[in-house]
């Protein structure tokens, strides 16, 4: 290769090198002139040039100026065959005042390069007058407030013309907290002789921290429509025309409030309540608990309303001491404002508390302590005791431990019977061993089925004792049968003063008796009997007279046919006896 | 020393011993009862279930079943509270505490005359008993002294027919109790499974508390039925109480 040769190629290289270094750019410029009004934006540009994607730097502070980023876009260009790229990020950029604003030189690193734009500077001429359109303010019920309390704060923005866009307002509150917010939409309203449109915007805000503070500037970003002045007059001066001929220009105007300087104090120390937990406003406290007949450790849900104005967000009850009888777990909270800003309202815990005596009667919840800054001075709102009954139900069943009647001094209410544990049994009572019920045993069945055995085995043995042993036994026990019918009936008739059936039944039983003793046939025996069987057998002479005269008064009623009435109740007695000893001689030889 | 002194030397000592080692149950009851009311109620159980080993009574029933509502066991509570119930059918605050844990998990499962008993099974199979020996005593005694015997025979008849009116009376108590549920289910991942074995797909989970009833047995096995859903399948011991009849 000649050296010619060499050097083209070189040149070449170079320039391509070159060109591709020298095509990475960045430049910051401004997208229109180089001069806005008072109240008017600029549109910065920062051009990033075959850089591919950047992304959007983040602009320095700028004095005077309220920077905003208003997105990005990209750009193709091909000129004379030379092909570039650029992604084009703008931001807004809106004077404060007059005067001078100025872009600082900006570094950006791409790719490992670093590329640095030259300062830009923004001439801001006086413009228009954007009081001539509307004023910002902020309106602040008082200069001191304390630490924790809750005022509403009111951006007012009074104007002439309504804009076409608005942004929300915003509100610089170093050292507060923003609460509820409402707005009100513009009206008019006549001020000075002058119809004025008025929109409001209504925050409460809590100051959290004592200093002189210093509460905004509000800033109110909005977009106007002016009829642009270029195209004034001509064919196509109208709005409709306007429109699509850019007769129309929209303008920012960025409207501001001056700042209110609070003097915020904490509660004074001199006459705080230990209870004092940081809550500021005026407030009323009542409690409801349910159930309030319990048992040591049964959970009670206590639900605490606490009404009135004040600070809410951060209002807390004050803990229950450590010897309340209590033990708390954590509850919620939830709050019901009554008015827009929550400045009034209802805030309401709900917490489980479970009884850790028995001796408890009554929930008492600790006073909350406020500080009143309308009254300046603290304040207690108490709830009215709760009476409770916890009942010693476990502890009542432990030997010698108190029982509640005891406790109370009174007895306890009635409790509901399908809701409550019973309480513990103190006596263990004897122990048994399970065993399977007794009419699953055999032995049962024995038990009841022995009497009724018992019963028909003694039946058994008796008739087996008096039955008959032969034929003559047999015989025998019918003719005793037959002798004891006989004086039955005997005396029956002797009632009835029957007396032939009477006497006839005496001599029937007599005869029989007879024929027992003398082993034959009854029926035909008269008083020879008597000494030629009876005597000699050892019947006794009372006995042989008695039965001798029995066979007279017999023969007497049968053959006289005239029986005596009168002596019926002595032959039956004396019939009665003489069987009776004529059953005396039997087995004698 | 003879050998027959010391050996009643020997056994007097071990008796000492004995009655040394030998705890009190209402002495262990009462400290149950003191760590329920603390709320210990792991060691309430424990120690009301070394007392079991004892024995059983209707109040120590009670309590543990307790223990066990208080802790959140309600299946095991009313496990307790039957047998409490089974032990001692009058007492009205053992029923107060089944039908409390019963209601604790939604059940409504009343079988006839579950808690209308008042006598236990075994009261009620002593009064027939008693009327038949009555009935018998006094015909005996009719019998053997004719004097009286009318009057007690009255009395003879009088029991007799006590006895019809009460031994009917019991077999429908028995028939009562025998269809209650037999077992209480005491661990909340019970379930009747096809077949009695631990892999054995299961056909129904059951809730803890829920009573069922016995219709086989095979080894540490339960052919149960749910009446809630009326199916049957097997349960294995250690996950129910068996509730016996008394």
């Amino acid at each position: 290769m000649d050296r010619r040769r060499v050097a083209l190629w070189a040149v070449l290289v170079s320039w391509l090198l070159g060109f591709s270094i020298l095509g990475q750019s960045f430049t910051a410029q401004w997208e229109a002139a180089e001069t806005v009004a008072a109240g008017e934006s600029a549109m910065l540009q920062l051009v990033f040039t075959d850089c591919g994607q950047v992304s959007p730097p983040t602009l320095p502070p700028v004095d005077n100026a309220i920077t905003q980023y208003a997105g990005q876009s990209q750009e193709l260009r091909i000129v004379n065959g030379v092909r570039s790229s650029s992604v084009i990020h703008r931001y807004s950029i809106t004077p404060k005042g007059a005067g001078t604003v100025t872009i600082p030189s900006l570094t950006v690193t791409v790719e490992g390069q670093k590329l640095t734009s030259r300062p830009l500077r923004l001439q801001v001429g006086k413009g228009f007058d954007s009081s001539e359109i509307g004023t910002l303010s902020l309106e602040v019920p008082k200069s001191v407030v304390y630490v924790g309390e809750t005022i509403p704060v009111s951006i007012r923005f009074q104007f002439r013309h309504n804009p076409a866009r608005q942004e929300p307002p915003s509100l610089k509150m170093d050292g507060f907290l923003r609460g509820r917010q409402t707005s009100q939409e513009g009206h008019s309203e006549n001020i000075n002789g002058e119809a004025m449109g008025v929109a409001r915007w209504t925050m409460a805000i809590t100051a959290v921290k004592a200093g002189d503070l210093e509460l905004g500037p509000a800033e109110f970003q909005t977009i106007y429509v002016f009829q642009s002045r270029r195209r004034r007059g001509g064919p196509f001066d109208d709005p409709f025309f306007g429109q699509f001929l850019g007769g129309n220009e929209q303008r920012q105007i960025n409207f501001q409030s001056e700042p209110v300087r609070l003097h915020v104090i904490p509660p004074p120390t001199a006459g705080r309540p230990p209870q004092f937990n940081g809550a500021v406003g005026r407030f009323r406290m009542e409690i409801t608990a349910s159930p309030t007949n319990v048992s040591v450790g049964d959970p009670i849900t206590v639900k605490v309303k606490v009404t009135g104005r004040g600070s809410f967000d951060g209002l807390s009850l004050p803990e229950l001491p450590a010897d309340s009888g209590f033990q708390a777990y954590p509850g919620t909270n939830s709050f019901e404002p009554s008015d827009a800003l929550g400045l009034e309202g209802v805030k309401t815990f709900e917490q489980v508390l479970v009884p850790e005596r028995a001796t408890l009667r009554e929930l008492t919840l600790p006073p909350l302590a406020y500080w009143d800054p309308t009254a300046k001075r603290y304040g207690l709102a108490e709830a009215r005791s709760l009476p409770l009954n916890v009942r010693p139900s476990l502890n009542a069943a432990i030997p010698g431990g108190p029982s509640p009647a005891a406790l109370s001094g009174t007895n306890p209410p009635p409790q509901n019977p399908n809701s409550e544990l019973r309480p513990l049994k103190p006596d263990l009572g004897k122990l048994v061993q399970w065993t399977a019920p007794i009419v699953s045993q055999g032995w049962y069945y024995g038990a009841v089925a022995f009497p009724p055995l018992a019963a028909v085995a003694f039946s058994t043995f008796r008739w087996w004792q008096r039955r008959p042993k032969d034929l003559s036994e047999d015989l025998l026990s019918m003719r005793r049968s037959e002798v004891r019918a006989n004086l039955e009936a005997m005396k029956r008739f002797a009632e009835s003063r029957q007396a032939e059936d009477c006497y006839q039944a005496a001599n029937r039983a007599l005869q029989e008796q007879l024929g027992i003793l003398l082993g034959q046939l009854g029926g035909a025996y008269t008083e020879e009997i008597i000494e030629s069987a009876l005597v000699p057998r050892g019947l006794k002479a009372e006995a042989a007279d008695s039965l001798r005269d029995l066979f007279h008064a017999s023969a007497r009623a049968r053959f006289a046919g005239d029986p005596s009435v009168v002596e019926l109740d002595r032959i039956c007695q004396e019939a009665e006896q003489s069987v009776r000893e004529l059953q005396l001689l039997e087995g004698r030889p | 020393m003879s050998s027959l002194k010391r050996f009643v030397f020997g056994c007097l000592m071990a008796l000492s011993v004995f009655q040394i080692s030998a705890s009190d149950p209402q002495a262990d009851f009462d400290q149950a009862n003191r760590s329920l009311a603390q709320g210990k109620f792991a060691e309430a159980i424990r120690q009301y279930q070394g007392i079991l080993k004892s024995g059983s009574s209707a109040s120590l029933h009670n309590n543990l079943g307790l223990a066990f509502f208080q802790s959140g066991q309600i299946g095991p509570a009313i496990a307790q509270f039957r047998l409490a119930e089974r032990l001692a059918p009058r007492d009205g605050e053992v029923k107060a505490n089944l039908r409390l844990a019963r209601a604790k998990i939604s059940k409504s499962i009343t079988v006839d005359g579950m808690e209308g008993q008042t006598l236990s099974l075994n009261e009620w199979a002593l009064l027939p008993l008693g009327a038949i020996w009555i009935a018998t005593g006094s015909w005996l005694l009719s019998v053997l002294n004719p004097r009286t015997g009318s009057i007690l025979r009255g009395y003879a008849w009088g029991a007799a027919a006590l006895f019809v009116i009460l031994g009917g009376l019991a077999a429908r108590a028995a028939v009562v109790r025998y269809q209650e549920p037999d077992l209480v289910v005491v661990r909340p991942d019970a379930a009747l499974r096809q077949s009695p074995f631990p892999e054995a797909k299961p056909i129904l989970n059951l809730a803890e508390g829920a009573e069922l009833h016995i219709e086989n047995e095979r080894g540490e096995w339960f052919l149960a039925r749910d009446p809630a859903s009326d199916r049957s399948g097997w349960v294995r011991q250690d996950v129910i109480v068996r509730i016996p009849v008394r």
